[in-house]
C-alpha cells in the first residue's frame, strides 16, 4: 500500500513533463487561435474581392451610361457617325423596339408549353415525366450559344424564313422553356396535397383539379418563374447573334429582321468612333436596369405571396 | 469567298480549356472564401441582402461583362497588369514574349470568365455550406475547436461533394460564355498556350465568324458547336449528380 502511495506521488521528471506539456499546449491553442484569425480574415478579404470588381461595374455602368442617356436616346434611329460629324449616333430605338417585341414572341411561344409541361411533371409520375425533366435541366444549363444554332439551322435555314424577329425568338424560347418548367414544377409541387384532394373529394376529374385547383394556387410561383424567364432572356446576345440580322429600322413585325439591345452592345463595342462606343454604355445601362427591375420584381412578388399565404 | 477547308478546331478548344480551368481556379478559391464569409461573419440581417445582391449580379447578362472588359478592363491590362506580368522570371514562357502584349488576351478573357462565374459559384456554395447541420458545427465548437477548425474539420468535408458539384456547375457554364469571351479575348485563332497573346473560345469563334461563313464553314462551326454540347451536357450530368449525392450524405447525417 504504502508503495502505491509512493508511485502516486508526482516525481520531479512528472512536474517537469505537466510543465512541458502546458506550455505546447498553450502554444498550441495560440497558434490555433491565431491560424483561425489569419484564416477568417482571408475569407473576408474573399468577400471583399468578390465585391470590388462587381461593385465597380455597376459604378461604371452609371457613371459612363447615364450621361449618353437622352430623349432623343430612345426615340431616334441610329445613325452612322461620319468624319463631319463624328458625334452624330443618333439614338438606339430600334434596339429597343426589337427587344420588346423579340421578348414578346418569346414569352409567347414558351409560357404556355412550359406551364403546361411544368404541370405536367409535378401531378403524373411517368418515365415519360422523369425523362422531361432530365432533358430540362439539362438544358437549362446549356449554353446559349447552342440555342442560336439550332435555331439558325431549323428556323433560318429549314423552315426558309431567314433572319427575322421570329426566329430570334424560338432561339430565346428555347432557352426561357426549361426555366418555365422547372419553376412550375417547383410551384405546383408546393400546393398542399390538401386542396386536390378536396378538389377530388367533390367528385372533379384529375385534370380538372390540375388546371382549374392547383394552378391557380400555385401561380404566384410560376409568374415569378416567367419573369425570371424573360429577364434572362431579354439579356442573351449569343442566340440573337444568329438569328435576327439587325437593322436600322424600327421592324417590330415576326418576319422582319430586327434589332436587340444586346446586339447593338456587340456589334459597336468595338466601334472606331468613340462617340459610338460611349452610346453603348446607355444601352448597357438601359438593359441592366430593365434587368434588375425585372428580377427585383419577381422576387418581392414571389415573397409578398408567401406573405399572404402564411 | 470562304476558305473551303480544312478546319481545324484546335486552337479553339485550346482556348476554351485554358480560359474556363483559370478562370475556375480563380471563381473557387475566391467564391469559397466568400461563401464562407456570407454564411459565418456577415450579421443574419444582412445574409439576405447579401444572397440577393449576388444573385442580381449573376442576373447581369454576360454582354455587359463582356463590354467592361473591353472597354474598362483592356486597356487598363495593357498599360498596367501586362507590363508588370512581364518584368517577372520566366514571364515570357508563360506570358508570351513582351511587345507582343496586347490589351485583349487569353489571361483577360480568363479574368473576366472568373468575375462572371463568381456569383453562380458562390450562389450554390452558400446554400451548400448553410445546410451543414447546426448540431454539428456546435459539438465541434464544445470540443474546443476554434473558428477554423471547425470550417476546415467539419463544415468543408460535410459540404465536400455539393462543392464539388458548384465547382462542375460554374465550369460548365464558363464554358458555354460566349460574347463576353468573344469581346475580350481578342479573337485570334491560333493555337497557343501564352497567356497574354489573343486566343479565342468554341463558343466565341462561332459567334464572331457565323455571320460570314459560307457553305463548309458553317458546318465546321456546327461541329464546333456539337463538341460544346457533348462537353457541357457531360459536365451538367455530373455535377447534378454531385448534388444529388450531396443530399444523400446530408440525410445520413
Amino acid at each position: 500500500m504504502s508503495d502505491m502511495t509512493e508511485l502516486d506521488k508526482p516525481t520531479e521528471v512528472d512536474n517537469e513533463l505537466r510543465d512541458e506539456i502546458r506550455r505546447i499546449s498553450q502554444h498550441s491553442r495560440a497558434r490555433r487561435a491565431t491560424v483561425s484569425k489569419v484564416m477568417i480574415a482571408l475569407c473576408a478579404v474573399a468577400l471583399v474581392v468578390t465585391a470590388v470588381p462587381l461593385v465597380l461595374l455597376i459604378l461604371q455602368l452609371l457613371e459612363k451610361g447615364l450621361p449618353v442617356i437622352d430623349k432623343t436616346f430612345f426615340t431616334t434611329l441610329p445613325s452612322t457617325p461620319s468624319l463631319i460629324a463624328p458625334n452624330a449616333t443618333g439614338g438606339v430605338s430600334n434596339a429597343i423596339v426589337g427587344s420588346i417585341a423579340l421578348s414578346l414572341y418569346a414569352s409567347v411561344l414558351a409560357i404556355p408549353l412550359g406551364v403546361l409541361v411544368g404541370v405536367y411533371l409535378a401531378e403524373t409520375e411517368s418515365r415519360l415525366a422523369s425523362s422531361l425533366r432530365v432533358i430540362a435541366q439539362t438544358m437549362a444549363g446549356a449554353p446559349s450559344i447552342l440555342m442560336g444554332l439550332f435555331a439558325f439551322s431549323f428556323v433560318v435555314h429549314d423552315l426558309n424564313i431567314g433572319f427575322s424577329a421570329i426566329a430570334g425568338s424560338f432561339a430565346l424560347a428555347v432557352l426561357m422553356l426549361p426555366v418555365i418548367v422547372i419553376s412550375t414544377e417547383i410551384a405546383v409541387r408546393s400546393v398542399p396535397n390538401t386542396l386536390r384532394e378536396a378538389g377530388l373529394a367533390l367528385g372533379a376529374k384529375s385534370h380538372t383539379v390540375s388546371l382549374r385547383v392547383v394552378l391557380p394556387a400555385a401561380v404566384s410561383g410560376i409568374v415569378t418563374g416567367a419573369i425570371l424567364a424573360i429577364s434572362r432572356a431579354v439579356g442573351e446576345t449569343a442566340p440573337v447573334l444568329l438569328t435576327i440580322a439587325g437593322g436600322f429600322t424600327n421592324a417590330w413585325k415576326p418576319l422582319d429582321p430586327v434589332s436587340a439591345m444586346p446586339l447593338t452592345i456587340f456589334e459597336n463595342a468595338k466601334s472606331e468612333w468613340p462617340s459610338q462606343r460611349a452610346q453603348v454604355w446607355g444601352v448597357a445601362l438601359v438593359l441592366v436596369a430593365f434587368i434588375f427591375v425585372l428580377s427585383l420584381s419577381a422576387r418581392m412578388w414571389a415573397s409578398r405571396k408567401q406573405q399572404v399565404r402564411n | 469567298m470562304s476558305p473551303a477547308g480544312p478546319f481545324g478546331g484546335l486552337a479553339m478548344i485550346a482556348g476554351t480549356l485554358e480560359t474556363s480551368l483559370i478562370a475556375l481556379v480563380l471563381a473557387v478559391i475566391v467564391g469559397l472564401g466568400t461563401s464562407i464569409a456570407i454564411v459565418f461573419l456577415i450579421p443574419k440581417r444582412l445574409r439576405n441582402v447579401v444572397a440577393t445582391l449576388v444573385e442580381l449580379l449573376a442576373a447581369v447578362p454576360s454582354i455587359v461583362y463582356g463590354l467592361w472588359g473591353l472597354l474598362i478592363l483592356a486597356p487598363w491590362m495593357e498599360s498596367t497588369v501586362n507590363p508588370w506580368l512581364n518584368k517577372w522570371p520566366f514571364a515570357t514562357a508563360i506570358f508570351g514574349s513582351p511587345g507582343k502584349e496586347f490589351g485583349t488576351s487569353l489571361l483577360l478573357a480568363s479574368i473576366v470568365l472568373g468575375i462572371m462565374i463568381l456569383p453562380t459559384f458562390v450562389a450554390i456554395s452558400r446554400e451548400v455550406i448553410a445546410v451543414v447541420p447546426q448540431d454539428l458545427i456546435e459539438a465541434s465548437l464544445s470540443l474546443g475547436a476554434t473558428r477554423w477548425q471547425v470550417i476546415r474539420g467539419v463544415v468543408l468535408p460535410t459540404a465536400k461533394i455539393g462543392l464539388f458539384g458548384a465547382t462542375f456547375l460554374a465550369l460548365a457554364r464558363a464554358t458555354g460564355e460566349t460574347v463576353a469571351v468573344a469581346l475580350v479575348a481578342g479573337g485570334v485563332a491560333n493555337a497557343q498556350f501564352h497567356l497574354l497573346y489573343p486566343g479565342t473560345s468554341i463558343a466565341a469563334w462561332i459567334a464572331l465568324t457565323f455571320g460570314e461563313a459560307q457553305g463548309n464553314e458553317i458546318a465546321a462551326l456546327m461541329a464546333l458547336g456539337v463538341l460544346l454540347m457533348l462537353l457541357n451536357f457531360g459536365l451538367s450530368l455530373v455535377s447534378r449528380w454531385l448534388v444529388r449525392r450531396q443530399r444523400l450524405v446530408l440525410e445520413r447525417v
